[in-house]
């Protein structure tokens, strides 16, 4: 999965990030609290057919590594 | 008996087409009637057919030939012989609770998903006589609103009731006059508001079209821009709401909503569902309903009793649906349920004209 394709995702969430997201910065320094991060994680899992649990400390770079692992 | 209808055609794996042609049915039971269908309201479950999601219906029925139709009015011809609370002339609203459980509770619906039924998009039906129920004779509502009020309204008045009951399990002494009870735009949501703001509540919607919105705000109903930002809808709402959120939160649309939803409802909130418009499912996350001690509440039309309940209640506070003057002729009905299904009718409540009253 490339950082585009998490970036769908996120707005397949109906997530709304206040900024473009960063991928070396933490979930919650991109704005994503636990309500998002539980939406995202649910769409995540639906994608990829694994069950998939976040947390805010995760980078969007940490999460794609989990993911493509 | 033969009529001519709009029949729906299973077209390709994901969508079916209208065909007008004769359809034919058998002859009335001793507990049927006869009826000619005058008005027709499109409603959610025709966007369903023809998407053939979140069911195919024709598989659901076994059928490969399905008149739709699950609101409006019919006038009754004929009926058999254990008929009793109609007879031939009486107007009616078509109350499409076609197979109740053993409580009185809709399994099935008429012209949708009951096998062998027969809709409005018809000249001529039947149906079971637990299928009608009169309009009032001295009614001061027109037959066009009665029309939007069958299926919107009296779900509207199912589901209000037992939002109201769930909340009152937590919350049993809060005025009527505190509670905040708000929705995303739609029409049941636009008529279970009008409930709650005749009843006292303080109402809100949530809904693009700036000609709803003016409705809403005609009508005592507070009205917030779906387009903005989550965060500004979010800071709009709590300060309409005097920073406490939504007691009652009517979301009949589903996983595009829940996650703005979910901040807005307040502490001991009801999440209150009837409809399922974008996406049947969305996660719960429990610590967060734990915490927040939310309950939610989903419901599916009405039960008989209900129904008359709400048309009683409508007569007697005015709890009326809006009615803009435009009814579709039945040659353009196909082309009115795919402005529904688009999203480009202007008004929640989208009429058809089938037989002349």
């Amino acid at each position: 999965m490339s950082i585009n394709e998490f970036k769908e995702i996120i707005v397949n969430s109906n997530v709304e990030l206040k900024g473009e997201l960063a991928a070396e910065k933490t979930m919650a320094e991109n704005g994503v609290d636990s309500l998002d991060l539980t939406l995202i994680s649910y769409e995540l899992s639906d994608v990829t057919g694994r069950e998939i649990t976040l947390h805010t400390g995760q980078t969007p770079n940490q999460i794609l590594d989990m993911v493509n692992s | 008996m033969k009529t001519e209808a709009w029949v729906l055609k299973e077209k390709d794996e994901a969508s079916a087409e209208f065909v007008y042609e004769e359809f034919e049915f058998s002859d009335i039971q001793s507990d049927e009637v006869l009826a000619e269908p005058l008005i027709g309201s499109v409603e959610g479950n025709y966007v369903h057919a023809v998407e053939k999601k979140p069911e195919n219906i024709f598989a659901a029925r076994g059928e490969d030939r399905i008149v739709l139709g699950n609101a409006g009015i019919v006038r009754i011809k004929e009926t058999g012989s254990d008929v009793k609370n109609v007879v031939p002339g009486d107007i009616c609203i078509l109350f499409g609770n076609a197979k109740p459980d053993k409580y009185g509770y809709p399994i099935k619906v008429t012209g949708y998903d009951q096998p062998g039924s027969v809709g409005m998009l018809a000249k001529t039906i039947k149906l079971t006589s637990h299928e009608v129920i009169p309009i009032p004779k001295d009614t001061k509502l027109t037959y066009e609103q009665w029309a939007m009020f069958s299926l919107k309204f009296v779900t509207a008045w199912s589901n209000w009731k037992s939002a109201l009951k769930a909340f009152r399990i937590q919350m049993e002494d809060m005025p009527l006059e505190e509670m905040n009870v708000w929705g995303w735009g739609g029409g049941v949501s636009y008529a279970e508001l009008r409930l709650a703001s005749i009843l006292g509540c303080r109402t809100g919607m949530i809904l693009g079209s700036s000609d709803m919105q003016e409705l809403c705000r005609k009508n005592g109903i507070a009205a917030v821009d779906r387009n903005m930002p989550q965060s500004s809808i979010i800071e709009e709402v709590m300060k309409l709401t005097g920073g406490e959120g939504v007691s009652v939160f009517i979301d009949n649309i589903g996983k595009a909503t829940y996650n703005t939803t979910m901040r807005l409802l307040s502490r001991q909130g009801v999440l209150a569902t009837c409809g399922w418009r974008s996406g049947g499912m969305y996660p719960v996350i429990r610590q967060n309903e734990c915490i927040n001690r939310h309950i939610h509440v989903f419901t599916h039309y009405a039960p008989v009793r209900d129904g008359i309940e709400a048309i009683d209640f409508a007569e007697k506070h005015d709890w009326i649906p809006p009615y803009d003057g435009e009814v579709c002729s039945f040659e353009k009905v196909p082309q009115l349920i795919e402005d529904v299904r688009l999203g480009r009718n202007r008004s929640y409540y989208s009429l058809f004209r089938i037989n002349e009253i």
